[in-house]
């Protein structure tokens, strides 16, 4: 795919410090991006307070906390919006530094955010190709509005979308929206695609479409950061949550380890309450 | 079967500047039909409305992209002084070099918009203001006085003072930028910025470029409004183009470009601009005063932005999925 290029990874850096990636590169098997001790200040506002967080291959996670608690602000440090104050960014074990949301496409991190992200007035189809539409051969490389109607066909298909590619992305509902990001995704074969607050003012037929959504980016292969209000939401689809506060991470769980969403949210409980019985 | 006759309807919605050229012709033809069924009448309706057009492409592009430009008059009053000025002052300029004087002079007027607007982030309107004044100060300052068709080469203004080579050079350069607005990437780009400028950030397309060009592209056709305007008119006298900046808006509206951006093309644009030329000339036949035409095409413009209204909720209706 033409679309898709990865920038040659910079070197970790050479310091008299060891990297400090947890990335394995014997295995490759290892996070695909972590963030080793973040830290953000607005002003006096320490939003970030030395947050880890790792995101494996393939795997959901689901990022949890209040408004104001800074996830919003992690979240834009990884998909481009922000740089962090201090703290290291590693992509498959490579120090990289994430500045724009360019540099972040670039490598691979999609962001569904329900405000931005798609042209209102420009049809499904012109959307997912937006800024990385199919050319014809030829002397004049026109772009390839058939090709571009049937690779969208596709897309529409593998998330089972109402809208069809022809139609224009205004008349879609919230959720539908957030499904044409999502497929553009996999369409160009992201790696991990962060999902803002995708649940926000949704119907529950709404939620149950984003959600259906994250189980395809799963399938194919792609990892997920759910960001949200509710764990009940996203407790069916992720596989690990992680939970911040006031800038600190708190939680951080393999959902393997809890059969039921109650079970989870006693354990979480306890951790936050700092009762250890 | 439905849907076939639904998109049709939505086709014709997207013609209707056309409807309306043809409405307003064939009224003028029934009310007068010795006068506007003359071949000849049709032919200079088209031909006198080619400079206007030329402005009302220049302002079509800056408005897609969700910017306008108030210089493009004064841009075109300015590439004719300058081209004018030097070709009267060296009559045996090489005659290549004369015809891509206009286009460069137009083209440096645009560049200096979009650096304003594109690349400094200045507010539109304000920083055309500017260049509106700036313009109109150096054309008074390159030569204060009018030229006539005869100070400068016959070739030069014979380009523009010919009907066909005219009414063929617009057609020309109208299927060109049509089809590079809608089948190249960067006019794709021109529309995205226009529709959502953020996301379209986000989406790696480089906004401040694509206004950028917009407004260089709105440049280039004032240039080439110039050529023609020379050759219309048979000399630059101080005031040309001056005030073309209103009908060319009027136009432009009338031909569906929506002022907030991403909607909108150069060829229903121009005829917007056909509109206002035929109501002109049908009304001169019936020997309307200038000011009741003035007055005229004002109520047109109303009337065209109403239209446009019942227009887009009428097609949303249609283009709603309808399950």
């Amino acid at each position: 795919m033409a679309g898709l290029e990865i920038l040659p990874f910079q070197k970790p850096a050479r310091t008299t410090e060891p990297c400090r990636s947890r990335y394995c590169t014997l295995t490759k098997i290892g996070p695909l991006l972590e963030l080793r001790n973040i830290h953000k200040w607005f002003e006096r506002v320490h939003a970030v307070n030395g947050v880890d967080l790792d995101i494996y291959p393939g795997e959901v996670v689901g990022l949890i906390g209040d408004n104001g608690a800074g996830k919003s602000t992690l979240v834009k440090i990884i998909s481009g919006r922000l740089r962090p104050d201090e703290g290291e960014i590693f992509w498959e074990g490579h120090k990289v530094r994430i500045s724009s949301v360019q540099d972040a496409r670039k490598l691979g991190i999609e962001t569904v955010h329900q405000e931005r992200g798609l042209v209102d007035c420009f049809t499904v189809a012109k959307n997912i190709f937006l800024g990385r539409e199919p050319r014809k051969a030829g002397f004049v490389r026109v772009v390839d509005y058939a090709r571009m109607r049937s690779e969208s066909e596709k897309v529409v298909s593998w998330l089972n979308l109402r809208i069809r590619p022809e139609q224009e992305v205004r008349f879609a509902s919230g959720g539908e929206k957030q499904g044409v990001v999502v497929g553009r995704a996999m369409y160009f074969k992201a790696r991990l695609v962060v999902l803002d607050e995708p649940t926000r003012a949704l119907s529950v037929m709404g939620v149950e479409k984003v959600l259906g959504f994250t189980e395809a980016l799963k399938k194919s292969g792609i990892s997920c950061l759910f960001v949200t209000h509710s764990l009940g939401q996203v407790f069916r689809v992720m596989d690990r949550i992680v939970i911040i506060d006031r800038g600190e991470k708190k939680v951080d769980l393999e959902k393997a380890r809890f059969r039921t969403v109650h079970e989870l949210e006693e354990k979480i409980f306890q951790i936050i309450t700092g009762d250890r019985r | 079967m439905r849907l076939r006759a639904e998109n049709t309807l939505v086709f014709i919605l997207d013609q209707m500047a056309w409807l309306l050229v043809i409405l307003f012709y064939t009224s003028f033809a029934v009310l007068k039909p010795g006068a506007l069924l003359n071949p000849d009448t049709l032919r200079f309706i088209v031909y006198s409305s080619i400079p206007l057009g030329f402005l009302v492409v220049a302002e079509t592009i800056p408005l897609i992209t969700g910017n306008f430009d108030l210089s493009v008059g004064q841009a075109t009053g300015l590439a004719a002084m300058a081209s004018a000025y030097v070709l009267m002052r060296n009559p045996t300029l090489n005659p290549q070099l004369a015809f891509v004087m206009p286009f460069a002079f137009g083209l440096l007027c645009g560049t200096l918009n979009g650096f304003l607007v594109g690349i400094l982030n200045l507010n539109p309107f304000l920083s055309t203001l500017g260049t509106f004044l700036l313009f109109d100060g150096l054309t008074l300052m390159i030569y204060p006085q009018s030229i006539w068709g005869g100070d400068i080469p016959r070739y030069y203004t014979t380009f523009g003072g010919t009907d066909y080579t005219a009414i063929i050079f617009f057609t020309a350069s109208l299927i060109v930028l049509g089809v590079a607005l809608k089948y190249t990437g960067v006019g794709i780009h021109i529309y995205a910025t226009g529709g959502d400028k953020e996301s379209a950030a986000m989406l790696g397309i480089r906004t401040n470029l694509v206004v950028f060009l917009a407004y260089a592209m709105a440049g280039f056709f004032s240039g080439a409004s110039a050529l023609i305007y020379t050759g219309f008119v048979n000399g630059v006298p101080l005031n040309l183009a001056d005030g073309a900046i209103f009908p060319a808006f009027a136009g432009a509206v009338i031909g569906g470009v929506s002022l907030s951006g991403g909607r909108g093309s150069v060829v229903n644009s121009f005829a917007g601009c056909l509109v206002v030329g035929i109501l002109e000339a049908g009304l001169t036949m019936f020997a309307i005063s200038p000011d009741q035409r003035k007055a005229s095409t004002g109520i047109l413009v109303i009337f065209a932005i109403l239209l446009d209204r019942v227009r887009i909720k009428y097609r949303d209706r249609l283009l709603r999925p309808k399950d």
